[in-house]
């Protein structure tokens, strides 16, 4: 119990941060378009192997009760 | 005076060297458009899943992208996957010999004594096709629209999504909206039962409803992308799902115990579950891609929330490993948690009031579960890139719980699932 | 020379004068009138280009910020792209790309002759040299007295690919924009041919030297041509080397790089350039199409 809240609130807090960060910096963060080197690597993109992804959401899917974050939440499968 | 032609191999991601990604990036600049060569990017994988006792299943995916010189691009995406075996129905062991009836109601199962009730009916195949297009509306906006339908022997789906999104600050920013909607048939083998109707023994009809279930799914989804500098960039999402129609198991059952023994009732002990036939998430979702100079760390958090009273939370954290300009390594950790479902009752006590709903299901209880997992990926000379992934994956509850009533103390009411996966994927092109 | 339009087997044919350099378009459209408006639209581009940077005009953007008297000169949009773009190119190459090393010409002739300067003056030169000298804080560029900005080396590339990009978006016909052997082929051609491309080579000025087949991209070549010194038995390429004063000896005779564009393409051939005798190493990392002479 204690480990699931001291999860829940340490996410929660690090995306409230995204979400000010973002907020008040958006227009001003960021980096110049011939700073895009290392950014542009294949690893380094929020969903680097889309074939992992929709493979793991189907296991996650057909095994636990939440949807979605990268995967799509609908797309169904009567997985049982 | 001799002229040597060569075509470079490239010592960088894509097969660009550093300082030719480099000046591409500056040219960006300058807004001297790259010509786009059409190319066809396809990746491509098998996967086998194992729960030793319990489910196996083998799983093959194709998805392929192919970028036109305009811009446009075609996605197509084909999953095939075969699964059998063992799984729980939702009944709790007994201290004697269970007997339970097939879906189908032609055919019977046995459970041993102290045993967790499977139902190894389970043999399916599923298909599923989705095709995409992507089209740039402008410099800065693009608009994606798909289709999507899968089919197997007892359900299908069918479904489109839409999703535009829009670059802002240079590129740094980039802004989504998310639409999809599905509508899914079920059609289960031996007919939808009633809920909280009795399982009946092999070859006495059981009380169905009529016709096939159907269910519809209505997703809408905001997101932004923002780099925040050379070597970061955070994604946060968020996602409102609706589901109304069908969404009780068929397959299932709950048992209803004496409340002395804590076995299963003399008469009609196996009632099948149900479950509202509405259902409204929220999902929130961020992650962070953090450029280390040679190697890179992702790290995600999902929060998950429903109006069934699942709470939940996944962490997960990948660690990409870059042995080489080729080759890599990439451990990979989750955690989750979840909270159960308002109406999950492990059993109900013979004398106790019906719920509106009620189900078995361990998949809707409190759990956590861990993977751990690892991943190497190497580039083939001929820029292809082969992987292999090993994970392994267990899901835990709570078995022993305080309140077991009689025989149950005994028994393990929550096993741990354990499962392995192994996946090998090739990456290629299509030569244009 | 005035715009010429003639029909060739398949395709129009357009040929002007521009940036001391034979220019020419091809076109896969089907009616003159929409040739001559492309190419005159492409040939008003180029003029314009060479306009801006010239160094050898006294009324545009180069010369005033060459002639500021060690102050502070505002520059517009375009030209602030292109000093940001320079200032990139010189961090990407380790120094070796510096639009200031010009002042270098004075005691550099590339005239085929064997007038070599001594190594007292290229040293002497040197503190005129030095891109990280020049105080860039966009828009306003400090070119410190004495010191002068060179955009020559990239310009022909960037007026290739402009000029590309501004007929592209007029429409998806298959083009070549062709300036004094740098180009870029953009569209799609009717039936998936590639344009025919022969590529000049140093001392072969009478044969088609390279005969390559290009469908989308760009070339550029980096070569000696007819601009180098030979004394002694010894060539002295033209190719410069900021730190030092002095010409990278080991340089290939001619380098011609494919890329996505002319100004991409034309960078990595110089940089493969001042690379010397690493030129071939060079162009292997990068992942390019190349084709080095030696």
């Amino acid at each position: 119990m204690r480990v699931k809240a001291a999860v829940g609130r340490a996410g929660l807090a690090l995306l409230l941060g995204i979400v000010v960060g973002g907020a008040t910096g958006c227009a001003n963060m960021g980096v110049k378009p011939w700073e895009r080197d290392l950014l542009a690597e294949p690893g380094m993109a929020i969903d680097p192997d889309v074939v992992v992804t929709a493979l793991d959401e189907h296991i996650y899917f057909s095994k636990e009760a939440s949807t979605g974050g990268l995967g799509t939440a609908g797309g169904g499968c009567g997985c049982n | 005076m001799a002229v040597t032609s060569r075509k470079g191999r490239g010592n960088g991601a894509g097969g660009k060297g550093t300082v030719r990604a480099a000046i591409m990036g500056a040219c960006g600049l300058l807004g001297l458009a790259g010509s786009r060569a059409e190319a066809t990017e396809v990746r491509s994988a098998l996967l086998g899943y194992t729960e030793p006792n319990r489910v196996s299943a083998i799983e093959a995916i194709v998805d392929g992208n192919h970028d036109f010189s305009d811009g446009k691009i075609l996605n197509f995406r084909l999953v095939l996957d075969a699964l059998t075996g063992a799984s729980a129905n939702g009944a709790t062991p007994a201290s004697y010999t269970q007997t339970f009836t097939r879906p189908s109601g032609n055919g019977s199962y046995q459970t041993a004594p102290g045993e967790t009730p499977l139902d190894d009916t389970f043999k399916d195949t599923r298909g599923a096709l989705s095709v995409g297009l992507g089209l740039p509306l402008n410099r800065m906006t693009n608009l994606n629209f798909g289709l999507y339908g899968s089919g197997e022997h007892d359900y299908s789906s069918l479904g489109g999504n839409l999703t535009l999104t829009r670059d802002l600050h240079q590129r740094n920013t980039t802004v989504a909206l998310h639409g999809a909607y599905f509508h899914d048939t079920i059609f289960p083998e031996g007919g939808r039962p009633d809920p909280f109707t009795p399982m009946e023994p092999e070859g006495l009809p059981k009380a169905k409803l009529s016709g096939d279930g159907t269910k519809e799914i209505l997703d809408l989804g905001l997101g932004v992308t923002q780099v925040l500098n050379r070597k970061m960039i955070v994604y946060l999402n968020y996602t409102y799902s609706n589901v109304t129609g069908y969404q009780t198991d068929p397959y299932k059952i709950f048992s209803v115990v004496d409340p002395v023994t804590g076995d299963p009732r003399a008469t009609d002990p196996y009632l099948y579950e149900s479950r509202p036939d509405a259902r409204d998430k929220h999902i929130l979702f961020g992650k962070m891609s953090w450029h280390l100079e040679r190697d890179i760390i992702q790290l995600s958090y999902r929060y998950f929330m429903d109006d069934w009273g699942v709470h939940s939370n996944t962490v997960d954290l990948t660690y990409r490993w870059n042995l080489s300009n080729r080759t890599f390594l990439k451990p990979h950790l989750r955690y989750y948690n979840q909270s159960a479902t308002d109406f999950y009752r492990r059993y109900l006590v013979d004398g106790q009031a019906l719920p509106e709903n009620v189900s078995a299901d361990y998949r809707l209880g409190d759990m956590h579960t861990v993977t751990y997992g690892l991943t190497y990926g190497r580039k083939l000379d001929s820029g292809n890139e082969l992987t292999l992934r090993l994970e392994y994956y267990a899901q835990m509850g709570d078995g022993y719980p305080p309140d077991a009533i009689g025989n149950l103390k005994d028994f393990d009411l929550f096993p741990t699932v354990d499962a392995f996966i192994m996946q090998v994927g090739f990456n290629f092109s299509l030569p244009e | 020379m005035p715009l010429d339009v003639r029909r060739q087997k398949g395709h129009w044919q357009g040929r002007f004068s521009a940036m001391a350099s034979p220019c020419e378009i091809l076109l896969e459209v089907d009616h003159e009138a929409e040739a001559r408006t492309l190419c005159e639209a492409a040939k008003a581009e180029a003029l314009r280009i060479e306009a801006k940077f010239s160094r050898y005009r006294d009324d545009n953007i180069l010369h005033a910020l060459n002639n500021g008297a060690g102050q502070p000169v505002t520059v517009d949009e375009e030209t602030a792209d292109l000093l940001d773009f320079a200032h990139r190119c010189h961090e990407i190459s380790g120094g070796r790309f510096d639009i200031t090393s010009g002042v270098l010409r004075r005691i550099w002739k590339f005239d085929g002759s064997d007038r070599v300067p001594s190594r007292k003056q290229a040293k002497a030169l040197l503190p005129l040299v030095g891109w990280p000298k020049v105080t860039w804080d966009r828009p306003r560029i400090t070119v410190p007295v004495g010191m002068e900005i060179d955009l020559g080396g990239l310009g022909k590339e960037y007026a290739v690919d402009k000029a590309a990009t501004l007929l592209a978006e007029r429409t998806t016909a298959s083009m070549l924009v062709n300036f004094g052997g740098d180009l870029r082929a953009v569209g799609r051609r009717k039936d998936g041919r590639n344009w025919q491309v022969g590529v000049e080579l140093p001392g072969q000025a009478d044969t088609a030297g390279l005969q390559l087949e290009l469908g989308l991209g760009a070339l550029a070549t980096s070569g000696d041509a007819r601009r180098f010194l030979l004394r002694g038995g010894v060539r002295y390429p033209h190719i410069l080397n900021p730190r030092t004063g002095w010409p990278v000896m080991r340089a290939p005779r001619s380098v011609t790089v494919l890329g996505d564009t002319c100004t991409e393409a034309g960078l990595l051939a110089t940089l493969a350039m001042l690379h010397g005798d690493g030129a071939e190493a060079f162009l292997e990392e990068q992942g390019v199409q190349n084709w080095v002479m030696r």
